[in-house]
């Protein structure tokens, strides 16, 4: 569990009823996937082969879903250049290219610690994992280059694009708490939310204690007799020039919008508790087309 | 609606899908939609496939048989929980992704081999080219085609066409349609379509007209009075190349009724009397098919060969023998009812027990059956030797002949339907009917045709006419509510099949199985003037609607044409004498049949009929014998007077 910097508005976590959600005004859904298989060993080294995409799916006036422009899709071997020596790297590159498809240096970000083949793993699928980042936000800069305006949701952070912070429509929903971003001594209400209620909006501090985006913890369905996670999500969004009442407001906006995105409920999705229906519709679009 | 059609036949409509538990096959494929496409149970389809074989695209064109929707969702329960329970409750923000899947029965392959599997590919909705490829017209169009009716799907509007040579014969033969009772579907497709074969049949196939039996109602009466016809009707009568006219050459047969006063038809109107003629019968015409009267258990074979000794050496010629007493000739019932009485006179004089190894009670019981028949038959089979029947031999071309039987008993229309379908056999066996394919329309072929109950002569003809007619010349199109409860071999042997809305309980039996559920579906909610449509041409059923037939419908015409009342008897002959001098009275008739027998007056009326005489006031008036003309009696005179004269007021004169 890692704490986030944060600066509460107001000075402690409260309980906020949000309004009962009359509508939903989201546009676009943005998500990306990733799938990826170990292909082979090259003296220890494991051949990762790779596939991230990323997509935004539109809903139209009646309520049906249609991809917005063409998804972002990438095929790749993902491999270790440093231990399979430049040599290898670039036999195997050569054999890749003239099949059309990329090798990745896993090592890109990180220097390679350990020679053991689970870790040299976990570093390929952290460099597909970034890949695939890199193309959700990539969709998601076009699209607010497109229409900055217009209400997305995002499924992940929205905090690696400047441009996405930007857009006031813009939500990011993330649905997992490894980062707190209440003190310990407000998780006991983080926890206690009841369903349709959020947290006061919390603002994210850079490293230089910089505003950086707001945040707020929302219950979409009630957690009673449930894992304490069960239907909480964390909401951000980038920080606007405008003062702590207008934050609440827009966070009592936004949460009406995300509490209306329940209904069609998610299943055969493991996560339906905290994943919109329009959300898994773009994964499986994704995993169609991918 | 055009508009949008025509861009659907621009579009694609579908593609082409294939799982391993749902795969393709040479005869059947899959494919989806989207939601909003203009696609349903029957629709043509195209099929582009992708991959060259045997160096041709392969194209496949198929019939929809089966569609299927579903949704992401895993349970029902989804659906519960994410409205909360309530059917109305909560907002849903986005539409599930739904598929619709279709199902379609291949019609043909291009080319036709290799056959393989159908491939993946784009889907097309049929055009007016791809309808006739997908049906086989090709073979026929422009040189034996009979318009059946329009398909419409998806914008589509194209004509279907029967093969003449494969529903009026000689390659395959006979029509039969099915549906329930009420819509005036069966009768009105079977007008649409003689109105259709009519005006297509090809002058080289020969001349063609139909003898129709109407067995109960209005519908067939009104054959040669136009109809007041919608837009839409009358666009497809256009499209098909039909005129929208009634038929021009139509004749009405009717028997007269059991009290001799009238023809038993509601055709009775005196605006519609031009082409009605008495439908009367003889003793020769019906001992020939008595045995369709005659009760099988009864006439044994004794009798039969005693009926068949009169038949063949009694009636109609001159006979002679000890027993009568000299020469007789017997023309009619009553001169055959004259000749047992004499000769079962003479037995008893010579008391004899056998005639010419005939016994005495046999003798009885053939006259006593036989005889009878005038009295069971009434009003069709006569005492005299007056005859109305149908043109035999002068049939014309594009004529049809109505022979209403709807007010008859059952004896009488055995009688009637045995003796025409002979006769016109007779004829096109010598090739002298008039025209070379004759269509006999029958309806309630449940009750004709019936697939158990027992043998009757009726059942047999009509066996006969569906195995052996189409080497005649003679077309069976029949109808019944029930295909399932007609006998297999009469329908069977129906080329073309038509069928209507159907009734739930009737698509249950096994003979519809061969149907998908949709089909069936669709098939017990068909419109009015919607029809499903089996021919050899076609490897799948086909859906077409046909227009409202353009002649007046049995309820207008009831309507327009009311039936006229019952007449006192003398109004009723004066009516019939009035079609050949309409400026006879009832006082000259009542003169002039004063003192005569209704029974002599009805035989005078059917000889001016039969004869249609120039002078029809002078050629009736000659039938009756000369009668002393009435006269005033004089007043009493009084001769004798009397006794004694009453004295003051005794009444009694005393």
């Amino acid at each position: 569990m890692q704490h986030a910097a944060v600066t509460i508005l107001g000075g402690a976590v409260r309980v906020c009823d949000v309004p009962p959600p009359a509508h939903t005004t989201f546009e676009g859904f943005l998500d990306g996937i990733q799938r990826s298989t170990t292909i082979a060993y090259v003296d220890g080294v494991p051949l990762l082969h790779g596939t991230a995409a990323a997509a935004i799916r539109a809903r139209d006036a009646d309520g049906r879903m249609i991809t917005w422009r063409a998804p972002q899709i990438d095929h790749a071997i993902y491999a270790s250049r440093v231990l399979l020596g430049d040599a290898t790297w670039n036999d195997i590159g050569a054999i890749l290219d003239a099949r059309g498809q990329s090798l990745y240096d896993s090592d890109d970000a990180l220097p390679v610690t350990s020679r053991h083949p689970s870790s040299l793993l976990r570093q390929a699928l952290d460099a597909l994992s970034r890949v695939r980042n890199d193309l959700e936000r990539a969709v998601g800069d076009t699209w607010c280059d497109a229409h900055p305006e217009r209400p997305l949701y995002v499924d992940g952070s929205v905090r690696t694009s400047h441009a996405m912070m930007r857009s006031p429509g813009v939500i990011g929903v993330v649905k997992s708490h490894a980062t707190l971003y209440v003190p310990d001594d407000a998780l006991g209400l983080v926890t206690a939310l009841g369903a349709g209620q959020r947290t006061s909006v919390i603002v994210a501090l850079d490293a230089a204690d910089r505003p950086r985006f707001l945040t707020w913890y929302l219950r979409l369905r009630s957690a009673a007799g449930r894992d304490p996670f069960f239907g909480l999500i964390r909401v951000e969004c980038g920080v606007r020039d405008a003062d702590a009442r207008e934050a609440e407001s827009h966070a009592d906006t936004a949460s009406a919008w995300l509490l209306a995105e329940r209904s069609p409920i998610a299943r055969p999705d493991a996560r339906w508790d905290v994943m919109p229906y329009a959300i898994r519709d773009c994964e499986v679009y994704l995993r169609a087309v991918a | 609606m055009i508009a949008i059609a025509a861009d659907d036949v621009r579009r694609p409509l579908g593609r082409v899908v294939a799982t391993e538990r749902r795969p393709n096959t040479p005869h059947e494929f899959h494919f989806w939609t989207a939601l909003d496409a203009n696609v349903g149970i029957g629709t043509i389809v195209r099929v582009d496939g992708t991959v060259v074989v045997n160096g041709h695209v392969p194209q496949i064109y198929g019939v929809v048989m089966e569609g299927q929707s579903w949704t992401d969702m895993l349970s029902p329960l989804d659906d519960v929980l994410g409205r909360d329970g309530q059917p109305d409750g909560g907002l849903v923000a986005t539409q599930r992704t739904e598929i619709r899947l279709y199902t379609a029965s291949v019609l043909r392959h291009i080319p036709d081999e290799p056959l393989q599997p159908v491939p993946m590919g784009t889907v097309w909705l049929a055009d007016d080219h791809d309808i006739a490829l997908a049906l086989r017209m090709d073979g026929y169009v422009g040189r034996t085609a009979i318009p059946v009716g329009l398909y419409r799907s998806g914008g589509t509007e194209s004509p279907v066409y029967l093969d003449a040579d494969f529903l009026l014969g000689p390659e395959a033969a006979h029509l039969n349609i099915t549906g329930v009772s009420g819509l005036a579907t069966k009768t009105s497709a079977v007008e649409w379509l003689l109105q259709s074969i009519f005006a297509h049949f090809p002058a080289d196939k020969g001349s063609v007209a139909a003898v129709c039996f109407n067995v109960k109602g209005p519908d067939l009466l009104y054959l040669d009075q136009p109809a007041a016809l919608a837009a839409d009707d009358l666009a497809m009568y256009e499209k098909l190349g039909v005129p929208a006219e009634p038929f021009q050459n139509v004749q009405y047969y009717a028997p007269y009724d059991a009290a001799l006063r009238g023809l038993a038809t509601i055709r009775s109107n005196e605006a519609l009397q031009h082409n009605v003629q008495p439908l009367t019968w003889g003793l020769k015409e019906v001992l020939q098919y008595a045995v369709t009267l005659l009760d099988r258990e009864d006439i044994d074979a004794k009798a039969d060969a005693l009926i068949d000794f009169i038949t063949d050496r009694v009636v109609g010629q001159k006979f002679s023998d000890p027993m009568l007493g000299g020469e007789m000739i017997v023309h009619t019932f009553a001169d055959l009812d004259q000749w047992f009485r004499t000769l079962l006179d003479g037995l008893e004089r010579k008391d004899s027990q056998t005639w010419r190894t005939h016994h005495v009670a046999t003798i009885r019981k053939v006259r006593n059956r036989l005889v009878n028949l005038a009295t069971r038959c009434a009003g069709l089979v006569t005492d005299g030797a007056d005859v109305s029947d149908l043109p035999f031999g002068t049939f014309e071309d594009r004529s049809v002949h109505v022979l209403d039987v709807a007010n008859l008993e059952e004896d009488a229309q055995g009688l009637i339907f045995a003796r025409v379908v002979s006769k016109l056999r007779e004829h096109l066996e010598r090739r002298d009917l008039g025209v070379n394919h004759v269509v006999v329309f029958v309806d309630e072929l449940n009750k004709y045709a019936p697939s158990d109950g027992p043998e009757t002569y009726v059942r047999r003809m009509l066996l006969d006419i569906a195995e052996r007619g189409r080497y005649l010349g003679m077309v069976l199109f029949s109808a019944q509510q029930f295909r399932s409860q007609v006998h297999k071999r009469v329908v069977g042997n129906a080329g073309t099949a038509l069928y209507g809305r159907m009734d739930g309980d009737e698509l249950a039996t096994p003979g519809y199985a061969v149907l998908s559920p949709a089909v069936r579906t669709k098939l017990s909610t068909l419109d009015k003037g919607q029809l499903m449509v089996r021919h050899p041409h076609f490897t799948q059923p086909v859906f077409v609607r046909f227009p409202r037939p353009s002649v007046l419908t049995g309820r207008l015409g009831v309507e327009r044409f009311p039936a006229a009342p019952l007449e006192e008897f003398d109004a009723a002959m004066l009516r019939r004498l009035r079609r050949f001098d309409g400026g006879l009275t009832l006082d000259w008739l009542r003169s002039v049949i004063a003192l005569v027998d209704e029974p002599d007056v009805i035989r005078a009326v059917r000889a001016t009929e039969r004869e249609a005489p120039r002078d029809a006031r002078s050629f009736f008036s000659a039938q009756f014998r000369r009668q002393v003309a009435p006269r005033e009696l004089a007043a009493p005179q009084a001769l004798v007077q009397p006794l004694a004269r009453p004295v003051g007021d005794d009444p009694y004169g005393f």
